[in-house]
């Protein structure tokens, strides 16, 4: 009996070829098309690192730091696997930023994939959850710090709700309680949640499978099977990434900041993780001082219901980036926006910023991308227009 | 001409697997405890080997696999270990 009978034997019964392990189209052997596979890798990588931090880290203010100190100094590769933990998950925030922004501007969104886009986001947010529980528990003078800050804003939205959210995320009150709170989230509920929409995904693209190219549908589609041409395909790019992700890890090795207290606290200028540090920006600019910090809170969270629903909204059947000007140049100003801020913040810490330099940033960025977007795209359709064979149509009709 | 080409290809991927081979078995060695960067290196090398392998292998000839992604990984894996035996 060898080893095709036996998989063949398992095949009938289980039909993997059928479904999740069918071939696939061959125009999906394209590394954007694996933006959202590789997010799982580093999932996983989060995974594995995280269960043998476990092994050693006590969820106690009294332990957190020392433990986390004790893995990095005394655990055989405790260094190595810390750091790694640490820049999967900055793989994640970017991978998840970077699917959700190809799948925006190739418009995957659309019928019929608009609950994919969904799970999705919802993705994204359980990602950046992630960051923000797992932050806190190294528990240092940098993390409780920027915590404290994000618990705070609770404090801006109506009391009752505010009450129910902190009690949910915070606990009663308490350091203890706070940190135990965060890591059950951490390591219980954020993980369930994350698998689940990782399911709820892959159930949806065994249904729909891969979007075809945004630039048209492709005549002449060979179907290419899983074994062994994808797996492989797979193989070697989460092979490149880990290994990237590794390299990254030795050169830029964790370093512990101090063990939080109250009077180390009180000299540090907290600053939130890059990923967050767009809101941070946001928050500085000295109109949004005060209980007027709702308003780009409210805003923030406006934002991201209409992400959500961006399938919802634009229900053009149009893929082409080319024939949307007016949705891929506001992806485009978001993008930059994003990365404008949290560049601008990461060098601005604590310090508030003039409305006025605000808005000659925010608006200059917006106006100048809106005027090249509207250069390339004229630029472009004045081109067709005096291509031959535009002018030969024109003749002829 | 096609001979010649699929003769450096097996030769390519015969160097990989070889390096393949030493390093992990390097690797089974190392003192976890005090040389961690040398073993993430050294791991992150062997990582990048098996994806030029599977990179190089899995082209139908070898005249379709990119010549540069290969030069790319061999400064990529020559700065490793550089870093990695300067530890």
């Amino acid at each position: 009996m060898g080893i095709r009978s036996i998989v063949e034997w398992f095949d009938t019964r289980i039909g993997l070829t059928e479904t999740v392990l069918r071939p696939g189209p061959d125009y999906s052997l394209n590394l954007f098309y694996w933006l959202g596979a590789l997010m799982v890798v580093a999932f996983i990588v989060q995974g594995i690192t995280g269960l043998l931090m476990l092994l050693y880290y006590v969820p106690t203010v009294d332990q957190a730091y020392a433990s986390t100190l004790f893995i990095i100094e005394h655990v055989p590769l405790g260094r190595l696997i810390e750091t790694i933990h640490l820049y999967s998950a900055y793989a994640m925030v970017l991978l998840a930023f970077a699917h959700l922004m190809r799948g925006y501007l190739a418009s995957v969104q659309k019928k019929p994939r608009e609950m994919m886009w969904v799970a999705g986001v919802l993705m994204g947010i359980a990602v950046l959850a992630f960051g923000l529980t797992g932050y806190l528990l190294p528990w240092t003078v940098v993390s409780k710090s920027a915590t404290d800050v994000t618990i705070g804003m609770l404090g801006f939205l109506p009391a009752y709700l505010a009450a129910v959210l902190r009690f949910l995320i915070a606990g009663a009150g308490s350091d203890a309680a706070e940190l135990s709170r965060f890591f059950d989230l951490h390591v219980v509920v954020l993980p369930a949640v994350l698998v689940a929409l990782i399911a709820w995904k892959m159930y949806m693209f065994e249904i729909h499978g891969a979007a075809q190219p945004s630039t048209g549908a492709k005549r002449n589609v060979r179907n290419i099977p899983w074994f062994p041409d994808i797996l492989l395909f797979f193989s070697m790019i989460s092979a490149v990434f880990l290994s990237v992700m590794l390299t990254v890890s030795v050169l830029f090795p964790l370093t512990l900041p101090a063990q939080f207290s109250p009077e180390a606290a009180a000299a540090y200028v907290p600053q939130p993780e890059w990923y967050f540090l767009w809101i941070y920006q946001i928050l500085k600019f000295s109109a949004f001082e005060g209980t007027w910090a709702v308003i780009p809170l409210a805003g923030i969270t406006l934002a991201f219901v209409i992400v959500l629903l961006i399938p919802f909204i634009d229900k053009r059947t149009e893929r082409n980036p080319v024939r949307r000007p007016l949705y891929v140049t506001l992806g485009v100003i978001i993008m930059v926006e994003l990365m404008a801020l949290a560049v601008w913040g990461y060098f601005t810490p604590g310090r508030v910023i003039p409305d006025s330099q605000g808005a000659v940033v925010v608006g200059g960025i917006a106006v100048s991308i809106s005027i090249m977007s509207w250069i390339a795209y004229s630029a472009r359709r004045i081109l067709r227009s005096n291509s031959p064979r535009q002018r030969s149509r024109g003749v002829s009709s | 001409m096609r001979l010649v080409e699929e003769g450096i290809r097996g030769l390519i991927s015969a160097a990989l697997v070889s390096y393949l081979v030493v390093v992990a078995i390097y690797l089974w060695f190392i003192d976890l405890l005090t040389k961690q960067q040398e073993f993430g290196l050294f791991l992150a090398t062997e990582l990048l080997a098996f994806g030029m392998l599977l990179y190089v292998s899995t082209k139908p000839s070898y005249r379709q696999v990119n010549k540069s992604w290969l030069l790319a990984g061999c400064i990529f894996t020559a700065f490793c270990l550089t870093v990695a035996l300067l530890q």
